[in-house]
């Protein structure tokens, strides 16, 4: 088979970044688009005056130590001026010549600006400028990505600063309303304590929190009417029942100051299962214990906490116990609901209380309790009732520094 | 075509117009992407509607918008990293009038489903010559005339335009006026 060869001229066309030297260094020839980007090139005579090898780093520009370098890829680096070379070395045998066959080692496209290259300088088969067009097709599918990428955090950023400002105007609508119903809670509080033949004394704390505490105190001849109690949940709705305890309480006394605490539980219970259920529809109810307090006896019904009697004569507590069931719950709490009557003596002090007196909780979560409650009362039931009030409240504060339940105290006792 | 025409177009309407136009060009066109990703392929479809949606927001013909759109790829494709490869092909309107077809062959080495059209140039005399134009796509001549001026300013090279339609390609008529 005949073969061929490549003229001077068309080794030029063929590869225009070419060089070609002899055994001692000396420059044969070379393409005319590598003289163009290094001028000093046409003028030298020797390879190493313009040229040394940049890898294989351990290898000189010699021709023998490139002969013993068979497949290797050689870059050369230009040090007249700032560009590389990658290619091969050829050995042409016959010719005594050593041909180095490549292009411009260039990684961005810029860089064909800055060696002032233009895309006919490389042979039609030259894949370098291949490359650059597909690293700038990278780089643009990059850039994609980070706008998205961006575009996307801008987007998200948004969405969070608008249910933050969601939540925070439903936390002040809920604020609002539990303020209001604070309001309403403090605001039906009897505002003076007095009864005939009976010292009285009454301290409330509200907690915005839970809440629900409920208290009266209605003067009528001959003693008065204590209501105490809780409304489940907290917030405006509880607040209205509250409302309606304290104002059904209120005129049935009025009407009969005598009436039967039974009779008036069970008639304040219609009056909330039909408010409750049928008119706000919610599913509220309330626990509460309503006495009829006289100078010798108390006589009461309704389920609340049980309360205490400490004698002031032997210093003796008793706990009596509140039976009954929930109101507002059912249209007809008659069946569950007795009376109960409990005979007073002289210097006996009463003691009524919500669940935020007893179970208030020390540092190791143990509940204040019922005992010690009796106890603190024992100790001072001698002292003016304001004082008795101060003293059980101090110790249900060092006992428990957390304030997170509404809080209510009631004391009486028999004046002499 | 390739999402880097559509982000030229998106580019375009947005810089000149703002993004609010572009909003109604695209609800017009009755397009729903937000991004286009420039080296993904969109079915030329898309770029006509956007064409004749930008057309009718604007009150100007699909003529024009193509010769503006035309004008502002030159400016497009060297600001989104093309400058070197533009530089690259040409120093002078003709040289790179006559590189165009190999600039393209390179780019269609990362862009394998392009379709690029085909430019050849024929030299009249030295102030003139002739660029016939050869494309799958239908009716963007408005184009390469706004191409050309595009590239007419980027060379500082003022130019007139002629363009006529033969049997079988677009014809363009350059004429390089005497420098300003």
């Amino acid at each position: 088979m005949a073969s061929v060869g490549l003229t001077p001229q068309l080794l030029g066309q063929a590869f225009p970044f070419h060089i070609a030297f002899k055994a001692n260094g000396e420059l044969v020839q070379c393409g005319q688009v590598i003289k163009r980007m290094c001028p000093e090139l046409g003028r030298a005579k020797l390879v190493t005056e313009v040229f040394r090898i940049d890898r294989p780093s351990d290898v000189e520009l010699d021709f023998e130590a490139i002969r013993a370098q068979p497949r290797t890829v050689f870059i050369l680096e230009c040090t007249a001026r700032p560009f590389k070379l990658k290619g091969a070395m050829m050995h042409l045998a016959e010719a005594g010549v050593m041909l180095f066959l490549g292009s411009p080692w260039i990684s961005e496209l810029t860089e064909l600006t800055d060696l002032g290259l233009h895309l006919n300088d490389f042979a039609v088969h030259d894949q370098v400028v291949d490359c650059l067009f597909l690293i700038q097709s990278q780089q643009a599918a990059l850039s994609d990505v980070r706008k998205l990428a961006s575009q996307q955090s801008v987007k998200l950023a948004q969405q969070q600063a608008t249910l933050l400002e969601v939540e925070k105007l439903a936390r002040e609508r809920l604020e609002k309303e539990l303020e209001l119903a604070r309001q309403i809670q403090v605001g039906i509080l009897p505002r003076q304590l007095a009864a005939e033949g009976l010292e009285l004394t009454a301290y409330m704390q509200t907690a915005t929190e839970v809440g629900g505490d409920y208290y009266d105190v209605l003067p009528v001849e001959g003693g008065c009417w204590i209501g105490i109690g809780d409304v489940s949940g907290h917030g405006v709705t509880s607040g209205l029942i509250m409302l309606m305890v304290q104002s059904v309480i209120a005129a049935l006394v009025a009407k009969d100051p005598m009436a039967s605490p039974r009779d008036a539980v069970t008639v304040l219970n219609r009056v909330l299962y039909e408010n409750i259920r049928h008119r706000l529809i919610k599913d509220d109810f309330v626990t509460l214990s309503l006495l009829r307090v006289s100078e010798r006896r108390i006589v009461f019904a309704g389920a609340h906490e049980e309360f205490l009697v400490c004698r002031g004569r032997t210093g003796q507590t008793e706990s009596v116990a509140t039976p009954g069931t929930w109101l507002g719950v059912m249209a007809d709490v008659g069946g569950f609901t007795t009376e109960t009557t409990v005979d007073l003596e002289e210097d006996d002090v009463v003691v009524l209380y919500t669940d935020g007196i007893t179970e208030a909780r020390n540092a190791q979560g143990k509940q204040y309790g019922l005992e010690r409650l009796g106890e603190a009362v024992r100790r001072s039931r001698h002292a003016p009732i304001e004082e008795i009030r101060d003293n059980v409240m101090q110790d249900v504060a060092s006992w428990s520094a957390m304030r997170d339940d509404d809080a209510t105290l009631i004391l009486l006792r028999r004046s002499n | 075509m390739y999402g880097l025409v559509n982000k030229a177009v998106v580019d375009l309407v947005t810089s000149k117009f703002g993004a609010e136009t572009w909003t109604k060009i695209k609800q017009k066109a009755d397009v729903d992407i937000d991004v286009f990703v420039s080296m993904d392929g969109y079915p030329d479809d898309i770029t006509y509607r956007l064409v004749g949606a930008a057309s009718e927001v604007l009150k100007i013909t699909p003529e024009q918008v193509l010769e503006a759109f035309g004008e502002y790829w030159v400016l497009y494709t060297a600001q989104e990293g093309y400058g070197p490869l533009l530089n690259a092909s040409g120093t002078n309107l003709r040289e790179f009038l006559m590189n165009l077809d190999a600039l393209h062959a390179r780019v269609a080495m990362t862009m394998s489903n392009l379709k690029p059209p085909r430019f050849k140039v024929v030299d009249v005399d030295p102030k003139t010559m002739l660029l016939e134009y050869r494309s799958t796509r239908e009716g963007l001549a408005p184009m390469v005339v706004g191409l050309l001026k595009g590239l007419g300013i980027r060379f500082s090279t003022p130019i007139e335009i002629s363009h006529t339609k033969r049997a079988d390609h677009e014809e363009f008529k350059i004429r390089v006026l005497p420098a300003a």
